[in-house]
């Protein structure tokens, strides 16, 4: 497997003539946790959108190990999210006639390349890793949103994908939960997912080993915990956050 | 205030919006084009009858009259208004040729109704023009019934020749006869209008000569009484023939349109069913939607009578809008249906009348629909503010759900999904397909019981290939003795398989309460074989008798009670063994297998069954030939066809109208729930797009619950049809009054009952699959951020 999980070339993307993101290049390695941040409006959620093959990019190229994502076919991108990307986001969106565990297993019985037994060991597993066993049964509707976002978790990563894509996906929770979610995300970092997140929460950004922070579009700084000279907090201050 | 609502409204949710509006003005449409055409039918009817005047009572009889008896017996009772005897030569439709310079000729032997030559009456029993006037007729020239124009093409102009052994007539086609008294397919008899001078001078020279024997009282119900009183009077009255009242009159001219009307009302009632179910669906994913706004608006102190308001004016300017267009519709629809109704009973204008009433109606759909709209709203009264706002639970009970798709090994996934998913939210479909199942088979299941052959035991005749009738008039024994030699011949020939002879007697029965009543007796060894019986079994032993639904009704009498008959003057005793269904001569019959040689018959009929069933028509052309005047023989399977070619040709094409109308019912309606759907699942369907769930799975997924709830809707109606569709049918029949009181559908082969079932899917799957494509639209960013 190459080292570069993802390489952006000068990509670029607009809606309706109105430029959004412009220029942007930039590597993730594998098993690096990246965190993308900016004001709202500077075009992290599309930059996001267009890495993980659910948007087109207008310009540049998106290579993930070392596939065009350009090149390949809707059936083919659909086939590479389901197999290798996970994703969460600030409102989960579950099937709602399904309980936690029936949302959970879903991805990978549609996926197919388990037995269904292997399945449910897996979620049984990751639900116990999350601490949501014990609402497995349950309504999505009668769940606190922390166990919502810890269950979403669980579906991203059901399927044991090579990397974890986040848009804000502690945005609607309280700072309790918003911990206990982190703490995951960064178990799960460490056990060797590669993740992307956007958020423009600080917090949650200085549990990542590089921040990249964009400005109308484009690139402004970047930061990275282990080899940078200054601190997270003076880094912060310097691009004014 | 409502109308910017509704107009922004209108802007975000078209496609619904349209939809509901569509199923107001269809339910409008289908109440008020009801009651147009039923208060047409009876007004037209009734406008008919001030001129045709049709008689209260009317025995017919072939053979000698003495009129001096009926004037006598006719002066002595009270509440008589007038009376009169008229006369008419019947002739056979073999002697009636039609011809014109562009046409073949051909004959009116087809014609199952007895044909009568007839001259206008003055005031009483009037033949009329279109427009309900009285019609006249020159010398050489002839009116031809309405009804027949739809077996027969006979055209204005046209020729028709009269050719009775060395009599022959010819007379031009001047009009079409309006007949208040005969103008059913279901009657018996048809009459042609000649002039005065004609008729005298074909009078005693071709045919036969029968009476109309007419009686007129103060009042029309006086008339069952005067039957009674005329039967009961002595043995001088004639009475060679059926007997007949004003309200029977009256109900065999208007079943035709009665019974189309009836199939009607089930289709709207069940509409406007529909209509609620689909206006629940859509104010409830409203009310979900606007949760929010709802909450907010409880949360600032607005009440519950002003929120409910606001979704209150919408529906009302809908309904209204539904009301106008579908006011609209009914009176375009209401012209096409009634034309039958003005073909049957001449022009009629719309009635100012009928114009109210059919107001009526449609604020009567109006207002059911508002109290469902109400009743759905009171819903928003059960949720608190922080259901509304903070929980989120919204106004839909919250079910447990139970665990399944984790659990379960070897069933597809896709499967697994609908199964969980139809528990919920689909009821709509289920409904929706169910009621469509249900009206769409039962009209198509009583017309193929009509047009089976099973129906003749209906109308109190066994299952055979041929009837054959010696007709009553004179020499009516000797006739029958020739009819006996050419069958028997015919049978030992190897061309008759089997023969069952009936001998039809009238005689007198004694209610408990010692009236009269006179009942048509059919009596032979095999009486009564071969029919359903409601109630008990064929008669077996002489003493026993088995009466129709209509005379047991009129005697009270039930199967194992005992009935006197007055025979030969004497009164004899008969056990009831069974009550069967009739819907010939006048419902009134009985059948034994005794036989009264001591009274004079009325006629005799022969049930034959044929070797070759195949050869039928020339079996029946054979026979024809060999018999003259005074006998009648019928296809069974033509005689059921004339008999009630009108009324099932009538509910066949009510059959055919529902059966569209619920198709396009079903997609309209399945399109209004996969739109509502995925513009509610939006964010379920971007998470799966997200997961990279291929499309057409996500399709599939969308596709299967519908089928699922559509095929048990499907399967429900189609079982309730069949449980109780033949139930609601004879309802409707038995509060016609015809003598039918319980009718089976006939078997029907499962390819027929396929074609529903495969038809309704079809549908499913186009919509759920078109309605689909726009999940591909979906911008995944709207459903995951604030």
């Amino acid at each position: 497997m190459s080292k570069n999980k993802i390489k952006i070339k000068g990509l670029g993307k607009s809606f309706d003539g109105n430029s959004v993101l412009n220029d942007v290049s930039f590597q993730i390695e594998t098993g690096e946790f990246v965190v993308i941040m900016g004001q709202s409006g500077c075009g992290k959620s599309t930059l996001l959108y267009s890495v993980s093959g659910m948007d087109r990019p207008t310009k540049g190229q998106i290579l993930f190990d070392n596939r065009d994502l350009s090149a390949l076919t809707d059936k083919e991108m659909q086939k590479l999210r389901l197999e290798h990307m996970g994703f969460i986001f600030q409102k989960p969106n579950f099937i709602k006639n399904l309980s936690i565990a029936d949302n959970i297993v879903f991805p990978a019985f549609q996926l197919g390349k388990k037995s269904r037994k292997e399945i449910v060991a897996d979620a049984e597993a990751l639900m116990r890793k999350m601490g949501i066993i014990s609402v497995a049964d349950h309504d999505i509707r009668k769940v606190s949103g922390g166990q919502l976002q810890r269950a979403a978790i669980c579906r991203a990563m059901i399927n044991h994908p090579d990397i974890l894509f986040g848009d804000e996906p502690t945005g609607a929770l309280d700072s309790s939960s918003t911990k206990e979610v982190m703490d995951i995300l960064e178990q799960i970092n460490f056990d060797g997912t590669t993740i992307m997140l956007v958020t423009h929460d600080a917090k949650v950004a200085q549990r990542a080993d590089r921040i990249i922070y964009l400005e109308d579009g484009k690139i402004k700084d970047e930061f990275r915990k282990k080899s940078s000279e200054i601190s997270l907090k003076e880094w912060l201050a310097k691009i004014g956050l | 205030m409502y109308f910017k609502l509704l107009k922004n409204d209108f802007k975000k949710n078209p496609t619904s919006n349209l939809i509901l509006l569509l199923f107001m003005s269809l339910s409008v449409t289908i109440a008020v084009t009801v009651t147009l055409m039923l208060t047409q039918l009876f007004t037209s009817i009734n406008d008919m009858y001030k001129t045709a005047n049709p008689p209260h009572f009317l025995q017919m009889h072939k053979g000698e009259i003495v009129q001096s008896d009926i004037d006598k017996f006719n002066k002595s009772y009270e509440g008589i208004e007038y009376w009169q005897t008229v006369p008419m030569i019947t002739v056979n439709g073999n002697e009636l040729t039609v011809s014109d310079e562009s046409k073949d000729k051909f004959s009116l032997s087809d014609c199952r109704l007895d044909i009568s030559l007839v001259k206008q009456n003055d005031k009483y029993d009037v033949l009329l023009d279109e427009n309900k006037n009285k019609l006249k007729i020159k010398t050489g020239e002839i009116g031809i019934p309405v009804i027949l124009l739809d077996e027969f093409d006979i055209a204005l102009g046209d020729k028709i020749t009269l050719s009775d052994g060395d009599v022959t007539k010819t007379f031009t086609v001047a009009s079409y006869v309006y007949d208040g008294q005969m103008n059913s397919t279901l009657c018996s008899s048809t009459r042609f209008l000649i002039s005065d001078e004609d008729f005298n001078a074909l009078l005693g020279d071709v045919g036969e000569t029968e009476y109309l024997i007419e009686a007129y009282f103060t009042d029309s119900s006086l008339a069952d009484d005067y039957q009674t009183a005329y039967e009961q009077s002595d043995k001088n009255l004639p009475k060679n023939g059926q007997a007949i009242t004003y309200t029977m009159i009256f109900l065999l001219s208007a079943l035709t349109d009665l019974i189309m009307a009836m199939v009607f009302i089930l289709t709207g009632v069940l509409l406007i069913a529909i209509a609620v179910l689909c206006l629940r669906y859509v104010v409830l994913a409203q009310l979900e939607d606007d949760m929010r706004e709802i909450g907010t608006m409880k949360a600032i102190g607005v009440s519950q009578k002003g929120i409910c308001k606001l979704y209150l004016g919408k529906i009302r300017i809908l309904m209204a809008a539904g009301c106008v267009t579908g006011f609209g519709f009914s009176l375009l629809l209401s012209t096409l249906l009634t034309e039958h109704i003005s073909r049957t009973f001449g022009e009629q204008p719309l009635d100012i009348r009928c114009f109210i009433l059919a107001v009526l109606v449609c604020a009567l759909v109006y207002a059911v629909i508002l109290l469902f709209t109400r009743k759905i709203l009171n819903r928003l009264q059960k949720s608190s503010v922080t259901d509304l706002l903070i929980t989120e639970k919204g106004f839909e009970k919250t079910k447990k759900v139970k665990d399944g798709l984790h659990k379960s090994r070897h069933m597809p996934l896709n499967l697994l999904i609908a199964l969980k998913e139809v528990r919920k939210g689909y009821g709509i479909i289920f409904g929706l397909l169910l009621i469509v199942s249900f009206l769409v088979i039962v009209p198509i299941r009583t017309v193929q019981t009509m047009e089976s052959s099973q129906f003749v035991t209906y109308m109190g005749s066994p299952i055979c290939d041929l009837m054959l009738e010696v007709e009553q008039g004179a020499d009516l024994e000797k006739r029958n003795s020739t009819a006996e030699e050419i069958l028997l011949d015919e049978a030992e020939q190897g061309n008759i398989e089997s023969i069952e002879t009936l001998r039809r007697v009238r005689l007198q029965a004694l209610k408990n309460d010692g009236e009269v009543v006179g009942i048509h007796i059919d009596s032979g060894k095999s009486a009564g074989s071969g029919l359903k019986y409601l109630y008990g079994e064929k008669p077996k032993a002489a003493t026993e008798i088995a009466l129709s639904y209509l005379v047991s009704e009129d005697l009270e009498k039930t199967a194992g009670d005992r009935i006197i008959l007055i025979v030969n003057g004497e009164e004899r005793e008969f056990t009831v063994c069974g009550i069967y269904q009739d819907v010939t001569s006048g419902g009134k019959t009985a059948k034994t297998v005794c036989s009264f040689p001591e009274e004079s018959a009325e006629k005799y009929t022969y049930y034959i069954n044929m070797p070759d069933s195949k050869i039928l028509q020339q079996s029946v052309d054979s026979l024809r030939a060999q018999f003259n005047s005074g006998y009648s023989i019928e296809n069974m399977e033509e005689f059921v066809g004339q008999t009630l070619g009108g009324v099932s040709s009538r509910v066949n094409l009510a059959a055919y109208a529902v059966f569209f109308i619920g198709t396009v019912l079903t997609a309209l309606i399945v399109t209004l729930f996969m739109k509502l759907r995925i513009a509610r699942q939006g964010g379920t369907l971007a998470a799966k797009r997200t997961m990279g769930i291929p499309f057409k799975v996500i399709c599939r997924q969308e596709l299967y619950p519908v089928l699922i709830a559509g095929g048990l809707g499907t399967f429900a109606g189609a079982v309730l049809a069949e449980l109780f569709g033949d139930n609601m049918i004879s309802v409707l029949f038995e509060m016609l009054g015809v003598g039918l009181k319980q009718i089976e559908f006939a078997g029907v082969s499962f390819l027929q009952y396929l074609v529903i079932p495969a038809l309704l899917p079809a549908v499913l799957t186009a919509v759920t699959y078109g309605i689909c494509r726009s999940i591909k639209k979906i911008n995944i960013q709207d459903y995951f951020n604030d």
